[in-house]
């Protein structure tokens, strides 16, 4: 009478000994015993290959596993062809039969047992949760000598050899959670569907390989970034742990863990343990470990414990042997590995091709990243505005240490020579890039491009336009003082600035008149040239050219931004005398109508307020503009409330 | 952030108030200079000015004016801008000096200036032009600043005082006026700015009086800020 022990053994044993789920662990490839789920860090391709020996009586060596893994985006697919993995057992039946005088033959039963192939996949859910499952296939013959007594004219004896061949195939799914970025769970499954050939011989069914449904139940935890603690409990009440620790050498690592097993088909308690050294670096991964069993492992045994316990897993029984494994993995990355990401980009501005200048030190747009690689990397940010720039431009590059997250500012180039005058959608691409020419991360957003013309409304920015057709203001402001050239060579020398700032003022405004901006969606002022050509303009237009015709022939000016009207802004002119306010009386005896400001080197100087859309002349215009200036900038402590701003143009 | 909100209404309201100054009583040669004018004219009786005014009297010579109930004498040998006759409080004044400290600081120069001295670098030095009556002017105007503290209003008298420095730098040699107006930040207890303007008066030619008077009351500063 056989019996069949229900005892359930330990299948989730990884003959190398057991890896947690971590980033920074050697990678599994391999292992669909630990990792039914198969779940993986891989990039892209690996391919790996497990060589041993079996520490027995007579030393056998043998190739264990050939493996390949390739990950497509969020998928990741793995084969393995696992030679090694097998077990046969012989048996001498103890009945002996001699033919023709020859010597007894003993007959036997052989038992063989080999997992051919399997195959996994697993899909990363999203970064913190992945799903799959794996589907192996097993080879079992069954080989038993009979003689058969054959009756015909005389009685002789034939040995028979019967052979029966049984397919097994089972598949396992399972999934991993990382809880936080160094805790992760596993829950998978052992022989959740399971399939193999009825027996022919009946006598047989007891020696095929169990398939006894368990669950097995993971922790995987980094106290440290490179210590991994792991924990695999199965239902079957076996369970597996180990802990591995790495070192950088440079930007490789060497590691070495222990794993202990208990398992229920085994004794003593902790039936063995696997010691493991390994080295990693970027292309390849090496590990040597060595199973070594606390039980005594003989090399004889009996057919009635064999019988009794029957076989559950072919690499880790209670006959399987001590064994020295060599692991090596191929890592190759065909596609360059993503080592920074955006993590959200902001454009702090619509592009105003008015402030071309200014895009050059000012960014357009901010964008949050993170290093997500192991080393310390210097990003190359690039951005390109869809009908503005023909290549990406380049911002200043930024190092980023592993992990870290920092805000990077993103340079547009905006070509001074744009000419669209509506304002249109268009789409910036943002690019990160490391080591190669090829991004690691690229972005797309809507910006919205305004007209040559717009203008955000920043008086600081009305400087951008005054510099503006330099050209054209240089040849018209020297027009206008050749035709005075005779008054001007007889004002003192100290009053140039002010008869030249007049002049020009005089014959500027002929003509002129005030013109409100036309309706649109962004403020609009002209370029001086075009306020000339259009013999008008408002307060930003007239200012802009006159400031613009002022500086053209040296003479300083500043803005004054008046906005303690709410909504309505205004804006005029101020220009530099170059006089001391001891020469104030050269050109007025009213305090009230200049303002001293120091220079950089703190010499006082007088500036003179001009309204530029008083057009009946200099004279009104500056007291229009005085008392304007004494009343909001100074009785009004304009300057100091921030009511009144002057910007200087240079 | 509310108390700041009502500060400001009162300031802007205190200030902004539609002011007309009508002249009560004119003795002697009083002249005025408005907004507008580049040139001095003669003030009379009767007449209604506007703020943006400055007025002076020459010796033996005064002005009464009016804004709603309060009369205003100006003395002789005295100038004043019409718009400087206000009350004011502390933390207005404050804000005032303030102001001033923005506009007395000298421009940064832009990153981007142009060193060329072509274009900035013309050097105005013509002694011809130096008009030396300014000096007398701003002197005048002092005297009318000390008359807005006599009249109560020293929160003005101080401001005015600062913005004549500015306009009239020759009166900041005048020690009596220097150490007046310093004694009137100190009277307001604007020790701060008391302590600089004395320290800056310190480095005027001083009799020993005002010698004297000033390290005074720079011992006296120092032990109050110390006690703070």
């Amino acid at each position: 009478m056989v019996y069949i022990v229900p005892l359930k053994a330990q299948s989730s044993f990884g003959i190398a000994g057991l890896w947690g789920i971590s980033k920074k662990s050697f990678t599994s490839v391999n292992s669909f015993e630990f990792n039914p789920s198969n779940y993986s860090v891989i990039k892209d391709w690996a391919f790996s290959v497990s060589y041993g020996g079996e520490l027995s009586k007579n030393f056998t060596s043998s190739l264990y596993q050939i493996s390949a893994a390739k990950t497509i985006d969020d998928h990741f697919i793995s084969l393995r062809y696992s030679p090694g993995f097998q077990k046969e057992f012989i048996f001498k039946s103890g009945e002996a039969v001699i033919i023709n005088n020859e010597d007894p033959i003993t007959l036997e039963s052989r038992f063989q047992y080999r997992e051919l192939f399997g195959a996994g996949y697993s899909y990363k859910l999203n970064p913190n949760l992945s799903a799959g499952f794996n589907v192996r296939f097993f080879e079992q013959n069954f080989t038993q000598e009979n003689v058969t007594t054959i009756y015909s004219d005389t009685i002789y004896f034939v040995r028979e050899t019967e052979t029966e061949s049984s397919d097994f195939g089972k598949a396992d799914i399972g999934l991993v959670w990382k809880a936080v970025n160094n805790l992760a769970f596993s829950l998978s499954s052992s022989n959740l569907l399971t399939f193999q050939n009825e027996a022919a011989n009946s006598s047989n069914e007891q020696f095929k390989l169990k398939n006894d449904r368990t669950a097995l139940i993971g922790i995987s935890y980094n106290p440290v970034e490179y210590m991994n603690l792991a924990l695999i409990y199965e239902t079957s009440n076996s369970f597996q742990g180990s802990i591995n620790n790495f070192f950088n050498i440079g930007k490789n690592k060497i590691g070495f863990g222990i794993t202990t097993f208990h398992d229920e088909e085994q004794s003593p308690f902790f039936a063995g343990i696997i010691p493991a050294a390994y080295f990693t670096s970027n292309l390849f991964d090496v590990s040597v470990s060595w199973l070594k069993y606390f039980s005594n492992r003989t090399s004889t045994g009996s057919f009635s414990d064999f019988s009794e316990n029957g076989m559950s897993s072919i690499i880790n029984n209670s006959y399987s042997f001590d064994k020295v494994l060599l692991t090596v993995n191929f890592k190759l990355n065909t596609k360059l590995e993503q080592r920074v990401k955006f993590l959200e980009v902001e454009i702090l501005k619509n592009i105003y091709p008015s402030l071309a200048e200014r895009y050059s030190s000012f960014p357009v747009a901010v964008a949050r990243v993170v290093n997500i690689s192991d080393e310390k990397l210097t990003v190359k940010p690039t951005m390109m505005i869809n009908g503005i720039n023909e290549n990406p431009i380049q911002s200043p590059s930024v190092s980023i240490f592993p992990g870290d997250t920092v805000d990077i500012n993103f340079f547009a180039i905006v070509p001074e020579d744009y000419s669209k005058a509506n304002p249109e959608i268009s789409y910036a691409d943002f690019y990160l890039t490391t080591v190669s020419d090829e991004y690691d991360d690229k972005l797309q957003l809507a910006i919205l491009v305004n007209g040559k013309n717009a203008w955000d409304g920043n008086v600081h920015n009305l400087k951008y336009f005054i510099r503006k057709d330099r050209n054209f203001t240089i040849s018209y402001s020297k027009q206008i003082l050749s035709n005075f050239k005779s008054k001007l060579d007889t004002v003192k020398n100290a009053l140039s600035f002010f008869y030249k700032a007049k002049f020009i003022f005089n014959e500027y405004i002929k003509n002129m008149q005030y013109i409100s901006d036309p309706r649109a969606t962004a403020e609009y002022v002209q370029y001086p040239k075009e306020t000339i050509d259009l013999k008008g303009g408002d307060c930003d237009d007239l200012s802009v050219c006159y400031s613009a015709l002022l500086e053209s022939v040296g003479i300083e000016t500043a803005l004054v931004d008046f906005k303690s009207g709410g909504d309505i802004r205004h804006v005029n002119v101020m220009f530099n005398t170059k006089l001391s306010p001891r020469q104030s009386n050269l050109i007025t005896e009213n305090d009230l109508k200049y303002f001293v400001r120091k220079n950089e080197n703190g010499i006082d100087e007088l500036w003179i307020p001009v309204e530029t859309t008083t057009l009946t002349g200099f004279e009104d215009a500056w007291s229009t503009a005085a008392e304007k200036f004494q009343q909001d900038a100074i009785n009004n402590l304009g300057l100091i409330k921030g009511d009144v701003e002057i910007i200087d143009v240079y | 952030m509310i108390k700041y909100f009502l500060l400001f209404v009162m300031l802007f309201a205190s200030i902004t108030n539609a002011q007309t100054f009508e002249i009560e009583r004119v003795t002697g040669n009083v002249k005025f200079i408005s907004g507008s004018d580049n040139q001095w004219k003669d003030l009379t009786q009767g007449m209604k000015i506007t703020s943006n005014t400055i007025i002076a009297t020459e010796v033996n010579s005064t002005v009464k004016l009016k804004v709603n109930d309060v009369l205003f004498t100006l003395k002789e040998s005295s100038a004043i801008a019409v718009s400087n006759i206000k009350k004011m409080n502390v933390d207005e004044l404050l804000l005032a000096l303030a102001m001033e400290n923005i506009i007395n600081a000298p421009r940064k120069r832009n990153s981007d200036k142009s060193n060329n001295t072509a274009v900035y670098g013309t050097k105005i030095t013509d002694p011809e032009s130096i008009i030396e009556p300014s000096i007398e002017f701003g002197t005048k105007r002092l005297n009318g600043a000390r008359q807005l503290a006599e009249n109560g209003m020293k929160e003005s008298a101080i401001i005015t005082a600062m913005e004549v420095y500015r306009k009239y730098p020759e009166t900041k040699t005048n020690a009596a006026n220097r150490i007046y107006f310093g004694d009137l930040l100190f009277e307001k207890k604007l020790y701060e700015e008391a302590y600089d303007e004395y320290n800056d008066i310190k480095s005027l030619s001083l009799n020993n009086v005002q010698q004297q008077h000033v390290s005074d009351k720079l011992e006296e500063i120092s032990k109050k800020l110390l006690n703070r």
